[in-house]
């Protein structure tokens, strides 16, 4: 009896470890799991997070269609922040924790990727920022945290050059109140009065929905305003447009109506109408005279699928996703030091151009550098252009600025016809 | 400072929308006054009506945005009619151990649902139905908004036949004889479950009739419901929880205040961000003093 119990001992080791390898090359083949934190549902910003979810869907089955990663299978794993932080705060928890995921991407709104930062720290998994624009982000210089959109100092730089210009005195704004909003506000603010450009904001709260009484008032100013900013995202900003163009403030042939790049939907035509004809409007990306090849190709499979084409934001969504993928395929690995030594090292090309980040643990930010600039990458492009006829596509518009892309000399732009 | 023109061009806007706040609110008095239940999905059967009135017009290209709007009050009759027979008759029957937590915990769970439901079959994005009338119009030297004229006008003639319906017609009169003592009514004969059914679907159906009126003006989006929903909550507190005429003139108040608040506040970076504070600090003052509400019955 003991020598049988001592057979079978021998027996169920040496079958332990004929299985082991076997198993290993199983646990190998599991799927590598990439999270995706975006605002699907209400109440924030989920007309944005949508689409950028189908950007990082299309993405993970280019990946899957070559071959997978590793030899493994890729899986977004999408975690909804409904854009409130402390949502946001815990789905990356349980994306980091119970999903297993070894890098995430994403984010629409400011406050939520300052809600997840130390999480991607104390639990050393990498990120990259698609749409958050605050300059904390990056500027807390933390080693898992790299970002791919505009911040909002570069944004400020470019679109005040375009009003300085354009030569503009005064201008009314009405901004949003979000981390992003005030963010952006204080530049701006700073800006034009370093420019010598009169300016009055008003503070709105990201659900208004009636603007008219603050309209009124902007155009009671006499002279009138040069510019009117109505920086609100979501559905508010397509209804000021059409609350400003009923009153008879803007856009008009004396005030120029600049729009937030909320309004490179198209729905902007359903809702706002013959009012959204001369806005002009940040895109945060390449223009179509400067599409890469990527632009080109996903555009197209993006606009089969969906019938509609990828704006920028989408385009970062996508662009965040593949460079995480190619950090893992440089990598070698998914071990998340490998993972952002590759992504500082990175060159690659997306659909917004080549991406690097020139700025990280081997080469610190310089002092003439501002600290946002770590793990940032700089090239990220900023255009404006002006729509010239109602229902007409971003791609169509007319580019205004930057000199570089412009297709109208001097800052200059289309005045409205004057309405009977 | 500001011209008399500017000043009563704001608070004719502020009379304006508030006859759209007035309609809404109505409705969940209307439902709170007969169920004695406060629907906490009212901003979403607004919600539903906008979208209601969207999908009609969208089908049927050209048709006049006022079919879409009598569309969007049928489908709220209904689907109103549906909720309270589904999920409501439990607690109408007295078969609910905590009634009062089961109405909170089923209209929370219908609001959540409904904003998801609409979130996947309508999509993200915001969307607009035709105008009633585009463009201003001006009233002596002050300019108004064609829709929001028109809109406004449609909810004084709902508000008024509602008003006629509750005083005149055998059902109205049923529903106040509920609304004031349940068993007594049902001794003379009324069936309080089916006079709720009715009350259900009629608030139901005010606030789809506020969302399709609203369409035009404000556009929809799954969550459009959200603010007009606790807007309504505020209404028929400081009106006096029940009261019909309390609930119209809430709305006027309210619609008032914040409009004026917005537009008169001298600090501007401020009067904008604060326009729910300003009618919220009305409801607050009346309540310190009314305790009640404006029109509402002295609890014993």
């Amino acid at each position: 009896m003991k020598h049988l119990v001592t057979v079978i001992s021998i027996v169920l080791c040496l079958s332990f470890f004929v299985a082991a390898p076997a198993f290993a090359a199983e646990e190998e083949k599991e799927p590598i799991q990439i999270g995706v934190v975006l605002p699907m549902s209400p109440p924030g910003g989920y007309e944005s997070g949508n689409p950028m979810w189908w950007a990082a869907l299309q993405a993970a089955a280019e990946v899957n269609e070559a071959g997978g990663l590793l030899g493994r299978e890729v899986i977004a794993v999408l975690g909804d922040t409904r854009g409130v932080p402390e949502e946001a705060r815990a789905v990356t928890e349980r994306l980091i924790t119970k999903d297993k995921v070894v890098g995430v991407i994403g984010n629409y709104h400011s406050s939520c990727a300052k809600a997840q930062m130390d999480l991607f720290k104390d639990h050393n998994v990498p990120y990259i920022g698609a749409e958050p624009w605050a300059d904390e982000i990056t500027a807390k210089g933390y080693k898992q945290v790299f970002r791919i959109s505009i911040t909002n100092s570069l944004y400020t730089d470019i679109s005040v050059n375009w009003m300085k210009a354009a030569g503009f005195k005064k201008i009314a704004c009405v901004q949003e109140i979000t981390d992003w909003g005030l963010g952006v506000n204080e530049k701006l603010k700073q800006a034009w009065n370093d420019a010598g450009i009169e300016n009055e904001s008003a503070f709105s709260d990201v659900k208004t929905e009636d603007f008219t009484e603050t309209l009124a008032r902007f155009n009671q100013w006499d002279p009138p305003a040069d510019m009117f900013f109505g920086s609100v995202t979501g559905p508010g900003a397509f209804r000021i447009i059409k609350q400003a163009y009923d009153m008879g403030f803007a856009p008009t042939p004396k005030t120029v109506f600049y729009a937030t790049n909320a309004c490179l939907n198209p729905e902007v035509w359903e809702v706002a109408g013959e009012a959204a004809q001369y806005i002009v409007v940040t895109q945060i990306g390449l223009p179509p005279s400067a599409y890469t090849e990527v632009t080109k190709k996903q555009n197209e499979i993006f606009e089969k699928k969906y019938g509609r084409l990828m704006n920028a934001t989408v385009m970062e969504a996508y662009d965040a996703f593949m460079l995480m993928c190619e950090a893992i395929k440089k990598a070698g690995s998914t071990d998340p030091d490998a993972i952002v030594e590759a992504l500082e090292s990175i060159e690659w090309t997306g659909m917004r151009g080549k991406y690097y980040f020139p700025y990280g643990s081997k080469n610190p930010v310089p002092e003439d550098q501002p600290d946002y600039m770590w793990h940032q990458w700089p090239d990220v492009s900023e255009y404006l252009f002006q729509y010239t006829k109602v229902g007409q596509s971003p791609e169509d518009g007319t580019v205004i600025w930057p000199p570089k892309w412009s297709e109208l000399p001097d800052g200059q732009y289309f005045v409205p016809v004057p309405k009977k | 400072m500001f011209s008399v023109d500017y000043i009563l061009m704001q608070g004719a806007n502020g009379l304006v929308i508030g006859c759209l706040y007035a309609l809404m609110a109505l409705g969940l008095t209307v439902i709170f006054s007969v169920l004695k239940i406060i629907n906490f999905g009212h901003g979403e059967f607004y919600m539903i009506g906008g979208y209601m009135s969207y999908a009609l017009a969208t089908l049927v290209g050209g048709l006049n945005p006022f079919v879409g709007v009598l569309f969007a009050i049928v489908v709220l009759l209904v689907v109103g009619s549906a909720f309270d027979a589904l999920f409501l008759r439990p607690l109408h029957k007295g078969i609910v151990e905590r009634p009062d937590e089961y109405a909170i915990l089923v209209t929370f769970g219908l609001s959540f649902f409904l904003q998801n439901l609409m979130l996947g079959l309508a999509g993200p994005f915001p969307h607009r139905t035709e105008s009633f009338l585009p463009g201003g119009i001006h009233v002596g030297s002050i300019m108004i908004s064609g829709d929001r004229l028109v809109a406004a006008g449609v909810a004084l003639i709902l508000m008024f036949g509602l008003l006629l319906f509750i005083k005149m017609s055998w059902t109205g009169r049923a529903m106040r004889a509920v609304s004031q003592d349940r068993e007594a009514a049902s001794v003379t004969g009324i069936n309080p479950v089916r006079t709720g059914n009715i009350a259900f679907s009629i608030g139901a159906a005010l606030a789809g009739a506020s969302g399709a009126l609203i369409a035009p003006i404000f556009s929809i989006v799954p969550d459009v419901g959200v603010l007009p929903g606790v807007r309504s909550f505020i209404i028929v507190v400081l009106g006096g929880m029940g009261s019909v005429k309390g609930a119209i003139l809430g709305g006027l108040i309210i619609g008032l205040v914040e409009s004026m608040g917005a537009a008169l506040i001298p600090d501007m970076s401020r009067a904008l961000a604060y326009r729910e504070l300003y009618g919220l600090i009305i409801f607050v003052i009346v309540l310190l003093f009314r305790p009640r509400g404006l029109f509402g019955e002295e609890y014993s």
